[in-house]
Order: structure tokens, then sequence, then C-alpha cells
């Protein structure tokens, strides 16, 4: 080994180690470059595409019955959706998924098709047993995402009530839409992980804000009660072949609604085949007839005009006034005033009212709460019919007032307004919400009865009670009779009105009752209408007999008779009617002083449900067939269709998925059977 | 040998700690894909790795136990045999578009690695006996360019130009070394460049990685897919890391985070900090390497220690230049991080031999050399 040799290796040697100082040194930089100078930039774009900002659900609230049944909750679900381009049998896919949907195969294949598309849902809220079966597929691109599924677990018991919520756990009517804001959770929102393929997140560190579970509700509504309304409903419409049925029970003393339910001869059968958007009991008016009666009787005591005892010559059953003649069913002659309530004397009443004159019919009609709204925290009420006195009427119009006719009321406002002659003499706010409470269940809000006026003097409502009672006991009402209770109430039977058009249908009748028990203490105050029952047509015939088997079912649960037994619930907030009752001088006392208040409150009560009342439901009163276009704005189309349809508005519709925006916009007047144009998208 | 000493235990160290370093990160890249995608349970490549540390530390044993001198006849015998294989490999089923394994049962192994060390080994040995003769072109062409223009051909067929890169750059750096002539080495290199071109501009399979190349040089966020998440994997990363195992970019956006891309992972739940240190670990190996030759006992001993610590590192530097965008992405795994059997393998073979050269000090012709 020459010492050349020597030199020679150490210069090379030499030369590689700086060789690689030098590169080592450029790895240095470059990474010193990438993971400190240019970090902050690079960081940005490596978190938007490994972190996504998404909403954490708040779980709806829960609701109950009186009796803290439940009546509406979240059902854990499983959604599947798919990601296109990581599935790699598309025809696959949308054959399994369409067996199960109704969505047909090439649907689902042409969206999951489409270019650029991430995200295709392929069916939403799943119970376990269905979403075990689609993950036994084990489909590739397929994935699932947990969601909550309201539901029903007594539908279609109280829907009307409860209404419902979309997919989206929105509500759209009933309890669901009106106290939404309660219901409904606050979303949380937080950071959850993504993966290279678009999918599969799971959270990371702590949500930026928590969700909020919404509030629940503690309904007034017995389901019980309900239930067998509902059932005798049923049976009624078989029974006397009607078009329909509905009916309400309420507390007299509170205004709570116990049962309220609306069937029609397609659907008492079973389950709802659409949307039921809206709850006639509140929304639609009809005509009363002679339960309507109750006013010209009320203004007549009230004003001295008449006293009980007074006679009144019914002309045999036949008079005339002006070009019309008034019939009765009966030939009667001499009548007192008393008889002319009991036997529903058209003649007599017709006589009386023209004595009180228009001013006196219309001022007790008001104060009995017609013609107004009641104010209940239903969707969609609407105030009825009252025409107003500031013409002279005729004696015809006065006789016709007196019938129950001319006039257009909800069912509920009726109920309302014998609830006033059952209590005393106050009319209530009806209400279905009795207390709100929060995740724990603990009570967060009470809802107190509400007084909105005195309607009647004590003496006068104790007078018209005993009126009532005499009905059921020996006039038209006599098919209501059960042993040992004294019911109190009046029948009904009117012309149907054409529906959207002036006039009658021929051979339509509604036939109603109202009534309320035990009379010396009235607990309960219900009301029975039938649309259009064939045969036999008088509330007397077919309306009495059905309230008198839901009063004979409800009675022993209700230990009506034991009187202080009424409220059994588990609150101490259940509003102890036992010791407050109206004809308990300490509670009269107190509601009389909250009267004043009372009234302002209810006013301003009154004007936030009627712009509610606008954005979504019918406002029918003018009877002219004008509509209110409702808000369809992130409906589905499909739902916004139903829901126009049930307004007779007919739907135009360009693209699909979710309402984006529609023309004419909601509020506008709308007439019938014209077309709304929807437009609508896939996605946000 | 006389003077049995302990081997250097510096070097010993700085492979522990990139193994060990190595196994974690492969761990954390790995984990989920093993249980989400492959269905195989997390611990899948952890536990393939550990197996592979074992065996190969078992080699590792061995050949510092052997004297290097006695290794002649095996790197005749292992050269023979590893161009074989490089042949057979052509001859097997494409896995991905490319031929670069040889499956034995459940393990694989890359035939290019088992090449380069069988070729290194084969120049030091032979270039010990051909002393000044190097310096003649035919001394160098025969055998030397001969067997490297074949081995170069039949990588270029798998097609592994990352393979071909660390062959030809560890081949010269030893025949540098050893004293042949520049200009010579210059007039080898360019025609395998001018081939690889043609290669690249006749098959176009290269084509597209060298135009990513030459844009991310400038910004690597405009590279290729795997450049740019390789480099937004760093960036995360930034000066600490976002944590072990916290990293995101392995969860399917940064593809081979567990083998070639290994680098990445690091960058990313370790930062700046545990890259630097990933660095200075190899620039010591080279450091302790060199210093290892300098003090081997003859010139054999001194070209060995050289040409495997600088097959070591220049593996380190393309892999690392291909993670950062420096270099054309091609498929080279980081030496003792990746995860894979063979690279592992013959990384710690070579490090038994460097550690077998630290045992044996005491050459005197050389001292004082640096």
């Amino acid at each position: 080994m020459t010492s050349k040799k020597k030199l020679e290796i150490k210069r090379r040697s030499t030369i590689l180690f700086i060789c690689s100082i030098f590169f080592t040194l450029a790895v240095f930089l470059r990474v010193f470059d990438l993971q400190v100078l240019r970090s902050g930039y690079i960081q940005r774009i490596a978190i938007k595409q490994q972190e996504v900002c998404l909403k954490l659900e708040g779980k709806r609230g829960v609701v109950y019955d009186r009796n803290l049944n439940i009546l509406a909750f979240n059902l854990p679900s499983e959604s599947f959706f798919g990601v296109p381009y990581s599935i790699s049998r598309k025809d696959l896919v949308a054959k399994k998924i369409s067996g199960l949907t109704d969505k047909s195969y090439e649907k689902i294949k042409s969206s999951l098709s489409l270019k650029g598309k991430k995200f295709v849902w392929l069916k939403r809220k799943c119970e376990s047993e269905e979403a075990e079966k689609i993950k036994k597929w084990n489909l590739d691109g397929v994935y699932t995402q947990e969601e909550t599924k309201r539901s029903y677990p007594y539908y279609p018991l109280a829907c009307d009530i409860i209404g419902f919520a979309d997919i989206d756990n929105k509500g759209l009517a009933g309890i669901e839409y009106q106290y939404d804001h309660l219901l409904s959770g606050q979303d949380g929102r937080g950071i959850f992980q993504k993966d290279g393929w678009g999918n599969s997140y799971q959270i990371k560190e702590s949500p930026l804000s928590y969700p909020q579970s919404g509030k629940s509700l503690v309904l007034t509504i017995d389901l019980d009660l309900q239930a067998k309304l509902e059932e005798e409903l049923k049976n009624t419409i078989k029974v006397t072949n009607s078009q329909a049925g509905s009916g309400i029970f309420m507390n007299p003393n509170t205004g709570e609604i116990l049962a309220m339910s609306f069937l029609s001869q397609e659907n008492s059968g079973g389950r709802y085949s659409e949307l039921r958007l809206k709850n006639k009991l509140v929304a639609d008016v009809f005509e009363p007839g002679s339960t309507f009666k109750i006013i010209t009787a009320a203004a007549a005591l009230e004003k001295g005009i008449k006293n009980p005892e007074d006679s009144i010559y019914a002309e045999l059953g036949c008079y005339k006034i002006g070009k019309k003649v008034l019939r009765d069913i009966k030939e009667y002659g001499w009548l007192t005033f008393k008889e002319c309530v009991v036997f529903s004397s058209n003649i007599g009443m017709a006589k009386v009212a023209i004595e009180v004159g228009e001013k006196g019919l219309f001022e007790y009609a008001k104060k009995l709460g017609f013609g107004e709204k009641t104010g209940i925290d239903l969707p969609g009420e609407v105030r009825g019919v009252l025409s107003s006195p500031d013409k002279r009427w005729s004696d015809i119009s006065l006789a016709t007032f007196a019938m129950g006719y001319g006039v257009s009321v909800t069912p509920l406002q009726l109920i309302t307004a014998y609830a006033a002659v059952a209590n005393g003499g106050l009319l209530l706010k009806p209400y279905v919400v009795k207390a709100v409470l929060d995740e724990e269940g603990k009570i967060i809000q009470e809802f107190h009865p509400i007084v909105v006026k005195r309607a009647l003097k004590p003496q006068t409502s104790r007078i018209l009670t005993e009126f009532l009672r005499g009905v059921v006991s020996d006039g038209t009402g006599i098919e209501v009779q059960i042993e040992g209770v004294n019911i109190a109430g009046k029948t009904g039977t009117a012309q149907k009105t054409k529906i959207g058009k002036r006039g009658y249908e021929r051979g339509k009748y509604m036939a109603s009752f109202v009534g309320f028990f035990p009379a010396e203490d009235p607990q309960i105050v219900g009301l029975v209408i039938l649309d259009s029952p064939k045969g036999l047509y008088y509330g007397s015939q077919t309306a009495a007999p059905a309230f008198r088997r839901i009063t004979q079912r409800i009675i022993p649960s209700q230990n009506l008779l034991l009187a202080n037994e009424l409220e059994k619930t588990d609150f101490s907030f259940a509003v102890a009617t036992k010791q407050e009752k109206v004809y308990d001088s300490k509670f009269r006392k107190k509601l009389d002083s909250k009267v004043n208040n009372s009234i302002s409150r209810t006013e301003k009560k009154d004007n936030e449900v009627e712009v509610v009342g606008v954005s979504m439901n019918e406002i029918n009163e003018k009877n002219d067939g004008r509509k209110i276009m409702p808000s369809v704005v992130g409906l589905t189309a499909r739902e916004a269709i139903k829901l126009l349809s049930s307004y007779s508005i007919v739907s135009e519709i360009r693209g699909s998925g979710v309402v984006r925006k529609q023309h004419p916009l909601p509020g506008n007047m709308l007439s019938q059977g014209k077309t709304c144009f929807l437009e609508c998208s896939l996605s946000d | 040998m006389t003077d049995r000493s302990k081997p250097d235990f510096m070097l010993l160290s700085i492979v522990l700690i990139l193994v060990l370093l190595g196994i974690l990160m492969i761990y954390s890249a790995s984990a989920i894909m093993a249980d989400f995608k492959m269905n195989r349970g997390s611990s899948f490549f952890l536990m393939r790795q550990i197996f592979w540390v074992a065996f190969s530390s078992m080699i590792l044993l061995l050949l510092l136990k052997i004297d290097y001198h006695r290794l002649k006849r095996i790197s005749y015998v292992s050269l023979f045999f590893s161009l074989v294989f490089l042949g057979l490999v052509l001859l097997l089923d494409p896995t991905k578009g490319v031929r670069r394994w040889i499956k034995l049962g459940p393990i694989g192994f890359q035939p290019s690695e088992f090449f380069r060390y069988s070729f290194i080994l084969f120049l030091a040995f032979t270039l010990v006996k051909k002393g000044e003769k190097i310096k003649a072109f035919k001394h160098l062409a025969l055998p030397y360019l001969v067997i490297l223009g074949v081995a170069c051909l039949l990588l270029l067929k798998e097609p592994h130009l990352g393979g071909v890169f660390t062959l030809v750059l560890s081949s010269l750096v030893l025949l540098f070394l050893a004293g042949a002539r520049l200009k010579h080495l210059l007039v080898i290199t360019l025609p395998v460049v001018i081939s690889g071109l043609v290669f690249v501009l006749i098959t176009g399979y290269e084509k597209d990685r060298l135009i990513d190349w030459a844009k991310a040089l400038k910004d690597p966020l405009q590279g290729s897919y795997q450049l740019k998440q390789a480099v937004l994997s760093l960036g995360n990363g930034g000066l600490t890391g976002v944590g072990l195992g916290e990293g995101g970019q392995k969860l399917f956006f940064l593809p081979e985070p567990h083998t070639d891309f290994i680098l990445a992972t690091i960058g990313e739940e370790g930062g700046f900090l545990l890259i630097s240190l990933v660095i200075i670990l190899f620039f010591g190996l080279v450091w302790r390497g060199l210093q290892i030759a300098q003090r081997s006992p003859d010139l054999l001993g001194y070209y060995l220690a050289f040409g495997l610590t600088f097959s070591i590192f220049i593996n380190f530097l393309i892999n690392s230049g291909v993670v950062l965008g420096l270099l054309p992405t091609t498929g080279i795994p980081m030496p003792f991080l990746s995860y894979g059997g063979s690279s592992l393998l013959f990384n710690l073979a070579g490090i038994g031999i460097i550690l077998n050269i630290s045992r044996q000090r005491g050459f005197k012709i050389y001292k004082r050399l640096w």
C-alpha cells in the first residue's frame, strides 16, 4: 500500500463524506421548510381534508299524556348512505336497496351514478331488524349513521293533537309543530375525523358545542279517555253510517283538553294513509244548530228579558216570519222558557231571540267566545264567522241565528262556551300542554288555567245548567241518561253547509250533542259531532247515544262520582281542581282577580297563534274558497305535494329532493286549484 | 483476528433506536388499516414486523460472530444466486403491475435488495485484489460494469427504477473510493442515464412521475396524489407533531403510510423534532460507519464498511427525497423504519458485517486518515 494510494483514498472518502453532509443538509432544510416555515399553510389544507364539522343531534323531547304515558319519543335507528366512488357494484346495491324502499332500481342506480356525487341516502331510519339485514349484505361503499326516528307508540290515537315530525325531526303538525321550539333539541357541533374514503366518522376531542335535548311535554290529554272516545266514535260512525265523527272532552274548570279526535269513515278502520296536517276540531267550522240556542237563552236571562218560568206560545209547530216558515218537531202549544230549551223549540227560541235583538245576541255569542279564537295551543285555529250587528238584522235572521244557522263555529269554540256554562260562567282558554319538563324530568314550566273573561253571571250559569239538565231528563237529550249521574246537555241538528259555497247540502246534517256532568258539580264537558249520519240523523238519535256510551265508559275510570279523586296524576303541578273548583269561593276570588290580567295576556297569546296559523294552516273562515299559501320550503317534494294538495293547490315541481324555493310565496292568497311552483334540489 | 474487542456501541444504539422507532410507527400507521381495510386485526403488521426484527437480529448476531474475511465465498455464491433471482422474478405474475417480489409462502423478498448487498460484498472482495488496476477501464468494465449492466436491465424490466438508482449509486461510491477514474465513472453513468430516459420515453411508465416531480420541486402540493398527501402529513405535524397515533393522514389519505411513506407518518405524529432525530440518527450512522471503516484492520474491512454504510445511507436519502418531493416518486423503503422483511433483513445483515469489522480494530496503514 503506497502512500499515494493512502492519500487518494483519504481524498476520495473526504469528498464522499462532504457529499453526505451536503445531502443530509438538503433533506434537513426541506423538512424545515415544510414542517416549520410552511407548516401553517399546509396544516390548514390537511385539516380541511381530515376534519369535518358535523352537527350532533340534539334529541327531541318526549310527549307524555297527563298520566305520563309516552305518546311520542325517539327511537334509535340507523340510516344507510352510499359513497358512489367507493361502491364497486352499483347494480347490486341498487337491487338490494330497491327491495326495501319505494325507490325504484333505476332511480337508485342513476343517483349513485351521478357524476361528482359523494353522498346518497339509501335508506333512512331503519329499525334494528332491517338495519341488521342491510349490514349483513356487507355492501362496499355503503355506510351507516345513527339517527333517531320519531315514534308514536299509540298511533293513530290522538294523532290530531300530537301531530307529527318529518324525517329531519322537524314538527309539521299538532303539538309537534306548535311546540317545535321546545321539543326540538339544540344541535351541537362537533369536529369529526374524516378518512380518505370520505366516511366512517369518529368523534375527535370534545364537541365545539354540546347538543342539548329538547324539552319534554306533558299533555292534558288522558290517553285512556282518548282511546275510549276514538273507539266509540268508530263504532258510532259505523252504526250511524256517518261520513265522519268527532269529539272533544275537556275539564270545564280548567280548560284542559282531555281527549280530542276527528275520525272519518275512510280512516276510522286503521292507520291513516296520508299525513294529517290540520286538526279539524280547531281549523274547520260548522253551523252548530240547536246547541247554539244556549246563546239566546243566556242573553235573555242575563238581560232579564225572560225568566225560566215565563210562558211562550209555540204556535203549534208552525210559525211564519216574513216569507219563511219555522217549524218544530212537535206541535207545541204554550211552553215555559225553560221548556223551549228543553224541547228545543225553534219557534219559542226565535220569539225570544227577536225580543233580545241582534245586539244582545251578538254580545253573548261574543262573550261565550264565538267569533274569536279560543287561543288553544294547537296550530291552525280559526275564529269562525260571526256577523256583526252593525246593521239591523231581520226577524228571520234573528230567528235563524237563535237556531244556530248563519254562524260558523269550531267544535272547540262550542265546547269552550259550554264549559263556561258548566263552571259558573268563566270563559277559559282551552289548552293541551300541562307542563314542560327538562331532560331529567323536572318541571320547568307549568301551564295554569287562564280565564279569558267572565262570560256569564254565576246565577245565569246555574239556571242554564238547570235548563240543560232538563234537556237530558225530560227533553231531546233523554238518550243520554245514565243512572246515578246527572248529565246536562243540549242536542243539535243542523243542515250541512256546502264547502266553499253558499247554501246547504240536501239531506246532510251535522248531528251533535254537547253536555257536562255531574250537573251539580261539572267535572267533564264533552262534545260529539257526527257528520252526515244516514237514516236517523237527529243529534238526539245519533250523537246523544254516542255521548252516553262514552260517558258510561269513562265514569268508572275517572272516578267522577268522587269528585275529589279526579286529578290522580303524580305531578305536584297537577291542577288540583278539588281544591280550586270554580264553585269554591276561594278559587273564584282568585280567578276573578286574574280576569283582568289574563284578558290582556290572552290577547297577546292570540296574536301569536294567528301568526303561526297563517304560515301553516288553512284559514278557511272567509268561506269564499280562497286560501293562504303555506310555506313548504324545507319539506321534501313529496311532503310538499301532500301538504299543498290538502289545500287543493296543484304543485309543479322542478328538480327533486328538498324544496328550496316556492312561488307564490307563503302568506299569499290563493284561489283553489291554483298552481304552486316548487324548485327542489337534492342537497344543500 | 487478534483483537476481539466489543462491537461499536454507538452504531448499535443508533440502529436499535431506528428499529424500535420503526416498530412503533408501523403499528401506529397500520393498525387502523389492518383492522378495517384488511380485517386482519390491528396488530397484523406489528406482529409481522416484530417477527422480522427478531429473525433479522439473529442474522445480525450471526454475522457479528463470523469474521468478515470468511464471507468471500458466500459473496460470490450469493451474487450468482441474486442475479438468478433477478431473472426469476420476471417470470412471476406481476402484483400491482410490477414484478419485484419473490414469494415463498407468506414470506416475500425483493431480489433487488439481495443483489445490491451481494454486489457490494463482491465489489469489496474483488477491489482489494484488483488494487491499482481499477484505474484501467478494462478492469473497471470487466467484470463490474457488465454485471451491473445486466442487473440494471433486469431491474428496469421489473420495472424498478428506484432499485436501479440505489444499486448504481452504491456501486459508484465504492468504485470511486477504490480509485476508479472519475472520467471512467462518468462514461459509464451517462449511458445508464440516457438509457433510463429512453426507457421512460418509450414505455411512458415513469413519465408521469417525472412530470409530477418537476412540478413538485417547486410546490410539493402540486405533485402526485401520494406526494401531496405526504407533504400534508409533514405540514400537519408541524414542529412538534400531532402526537403518536393521532395522525389523520394514515386514515386512507396517505398511501403506504407504514412502508415507503413512513417518514410522512413520523413527520405528522412526531413533527419536525422527530424527523430531525431520524435525520441525525442516519447521519450518525454514516459518521460511525466511516469511523469503523477508517479503523478497520485492512482494506477489505475499509471497503466493506464504507460500501455497506453508504448503501444504507443512499437508501435513506432516496426515500426521504421521495417523501419530501425532492426526487420522483419511486418505491424505495426507508431503512429500518419501513415495514418490510427483506429490506430489514439485508440492512441488519449489513450492520452485522459493519459491527464485525468494528470488533477488529487496529488497522495500521490508515491510521489518522481522517
